[in-house]
């Protein structure tokens, strides 16, 4: 196996991994491929979850890079973020695994790739705003000169990876619609055995509102384009329950950290803005209707006394 | 005077259906839209990549349509001589169809990098008509975000950066640098976090280490370390501000540490071991230092930009936003939005630099309130109900405030 190959088969963000899959394509998709894919999906969420001591492998051939591009589509079709942001970080795991196995040349010529002004220097690497900043690293604390960030190989890896699972775990890019319908019947299975939000599912509150099917939906993450909408659900639930100002920015932390990361990040203070503001104007009546409308949620809860008051 | 406008020069709001329906004519909208007009004539307006751009107009709000586009600045010209918007502005966003709605359509290519900086007129003696307090206080953070963190910590180039005065209050600083074109609404907003020192949880620079094994020391003994002179970033900037407040002459270095929270009898202590502790401190040391936290408490309460005068997030965060074009007229001063050289930034009076009305040509005005202020180097009082003969750039900015009329 030469360097690009190798480059190839383990880092599924470089531009090598890009050109092997549209030379090879994905072929015909048979059952086994979508099998393989869900076994090699659940590895992943398990050694993110760490429920079993981190198990890293390196890739020998491409078929690692055929059921990465297969489990972020039976993802996409299952409608779950969070078990989209363990895939993203059991990937990003093993990326940062075998980054830490490499010499400096393929060290460099990975990361280059995802951060274009990366330079080495001496023994730490040197990186641009536009590259630290692109993934969620806080600019305020970092050792800023010159619009240069100097950081060590450790840091580093830690950005990549968290920059890694971001791009893994961004479905956004999927039409779902156009997935084969092999997938689409595969999916429903594959749903089912994907993990969900167990803090959060399992936690009871005290008032009406945190404890419906809408909010524990929401709470154990959306994906990219509702996720605001979903803070101000949340803020608002949560007003209503009764919970401190303090307790609701725990949860408001939890539900960011559930949420589905993309290239768009959505960052904890923009969920912590939504509940500043809902906390400032506590007339905030919850709607079920937007939550429909934004597509939070796909049906009115049974039993939801909000919706039953209305439809009395 | 002649206040009526001529047929081929007449001032109208752009497009009728667009334009606010309780636009007004009176006297003396058409005396500033004629002059305006005759502005706008002898002054070239210059928009880099004008096609690439939306523009958007206001007579009585600062925008009232958005959405045009045009093909040239000869086409742009024509537009300020033919309906003589009171305010002009522009995006910072380039998109491939800039007319387009909704803004989806317009198709993003990517947006210069602007901060906006206004003035607070929350600040006892603010003067309603030109206030000398409100311009220096935004011109001195104008110059600290420039030096302090666009040049010195960002790295930005002074060839890709522009500062320009509003024409009223604030300034805008655009940077249009191509690397940066691309940031994520995410990234700038945290540009602005760093230049505000917002957000900033300032207890992550400081460690705390337990130390047993000190000389003459049996016990454990827990040591801060913090920024030191090797740090960067934030870091280096608390510890320059640590140091610049250790230098500063007995007394007021007794109230900055008083008025951070320290007792006198503490302040003094720190006073008199001043060069030790800034040795200390310099190496990262700053258990050297009673209550640490205290100090650094004062020094992030102003070691940002925006603490005394706005730093608008949102006019750098929302890439959708409308931003002043340089060099043209403000609708509420009838002063130039002027882009001003680096090297002139720390003389600038707008007053004096960014007139586009004569100060020999006189016009009688008559005052809606007793006024008192100083322009182009003058004072002007005003008697309300008075007639008062002032300079045309004085009547011009009285006028489009709405704080005099026409006689």
């Amino acid at each position: 196996m030469d360097l690009q190959q190798r480059i190839a088969y383990n880092y599924f963000f470089s531009r090598q991994a890009r050109q092997h899959l549209s030379a090879q394509g994905l072929g015909q998709i048979a059952n086994s491929d979508l099998e393989a894919a869900q076994d090699f999906c659940l590895r992943l969420i398990r050694n993110a979850q760490a429920k079993v001591p981190f198990q890293p492998w390196v890739a020998q051939d491409g078929d690692e890079l055929k059921w990465i591009a297969l489990s972020r589509m039976l993802l996409s079709q299952s409608g779950n973020p969070f078990a989209a942001r363990l895939f993203g970080e059991g990937l990003a795991k093993l990326c940062a695994y075998r980054l830490s196995l490499e010499d400096l040349q393929v060290f460099t010529a990975v990361l280059s790739q995802l951060y274009p002004t990366l330079k080495a220097d001496g023994d730490k690497y040197c990186l641009g705003i536009a590259d630290y900043t692109s993934g969620q690293n806080e600019l305020v604390y970092a050792p800023l000169d010159g619009g240069k960030i100097s950081i060590d190989r450790e840091s580093l890896v830690e950005m990549a990876s968290r920059l890694a699972a971001s791009r893994a775990s961004d479905l956004s890019g999927i039409d779902k619609a156009a997935l084969p319908p092999l997938i689409t019947e595969f999916a429903a299975d594959f749903a089912a055995a994907l993990p969900s939000s167990p803090a959060l599912m399992a936690r009871q509150f005290e008032g009406k509102f945190l404890n419906q099917g809408c909010m524990k939906k929401i709470l154990a993450g959306v994906s990219e384009g509702k996720r605001f909408y979903g803070s101000m659900a949340i803020a608002i639930a949560c007003q209503k329950d009764g919970l401190s100002k303090e307790e609701a920015s725990a949860l408001m932390r939890q539900y960011v950290a559930n949420c589905q990361r993309s290239s768009h990040e959505f960052r904890e203070s923009e969920a912590l803005a939504s509940l500043d503001w809902v906390y400032k104007h506590p007339g905030i009546n919850l709607s079920c209707r937007k939550l429909l409308q934004q597509g939070l949620i796909d049906r009115y809860c049974d039993g939801c006394p909000q919706t039953k008051r209305k439809t009395e | 005077m002649d206040s009526a406008a001529t047929a081929k020069d007449s001032v109208a709001p752009a497009d009728a259906t667009t334009a606010p329906k309780d636009f007004e004519r009176s006297k003396e909208h058409d005396f500033i839209g004629r002059h305006f007009q005759q502005f706008y004539k002898t002054h070239q307006v210059t928009v880099p990549s004008v096609s690439m751009r939306e523009f958007g107009f206001g007579y009585e709000k600062k925008i009232d349509l958005r959405h045009k586009a045009f093909q040239s600045q000869k086409e742009l010209q024509e537009y300020f001589i033919s309906k003589v918007p009171l305010y002009a502005s522009y995006s910072a966003a380039f998109y491939e169809y800039p007319a387009a709605r909704p803004m989806s359509a317009k198709n993003f290519l990517k947006a210069e990098l602007i901060f906006d900086l206004d003035a607070s007129p929350d600040h006892e003696g603010h003067n309603p008509v030109m206030c000398s307090h409100c311009q220096e206080s935004v011109r001195a953070d104008v110059i600290r975000l420039l030096e302090d963190f666009l040049f010195a910590d960002f790295g930005f180039s002074k060839d890709e950066t522009t500062v320009n005065f509003s024409g009223s209050k604030g300034y805008h600083v655009h940077v249009a640098s191509e690397s940066l074109m691309q940031l994520s609404s995410t990234q700038r907003d945290q540009l602005v976090e760093y230049c505000a020192g917002m957000n900033v949880d300032f207890a992550r620079f400081f460690n705390s280490e337990k130390h047993k094994n000190l000389p003459m020391v049996d016990r454990q003994v827990e040591v801060i370390v913090g920024p030191s002179t090797a740090s960067k970033g934030w870091a280096k900037r608390i510890l320059d501000r640590a140091l610049a407040i250790l230098v500063l002459p007995q007394d007021e270095f007794i109230a900055k540490f008083r008025k951070a929270g320290y007792t006198k009898k503490q302040a003094e202590a720190i006073f008199a071991n001043k060069d030790y502790v800034a040795s200390q401190l310099s190496s990262g040391r700053w258990s050297a230092i009673e209550k640490p936290d205290l100090l650094v408490a004062e020094i992030a309460s102003t070691a940002g930009v925006g603490r005394n005068v706005s730093l608008d997030r949102a006019v750098t965060t929302d890439m959708s936003r409308l931003i002043r074009i340089p060099n043209t007229l403000h609708g509420d001063t009838g002063i130039v939005a002027k882009t001003i050289p680096f090297s002139e930034l720390s003389s600038f009076d707008p007053t004096n630099s960014a007139l586009a009305f004569d100060l020999s040509k006189t016009e009688n005005v008559v005052a809606l309130d007793h006024y008192d202020f100083f322009f182009a180097g003058s004072s002007h009082v005003l008697e309300k109900d008075r007639i008062a003969e002032v300079p045309l750039a004085v009547a011009m900015l009285l006028l489009c405030k709405k704080k005099a009329l026409l006689l």
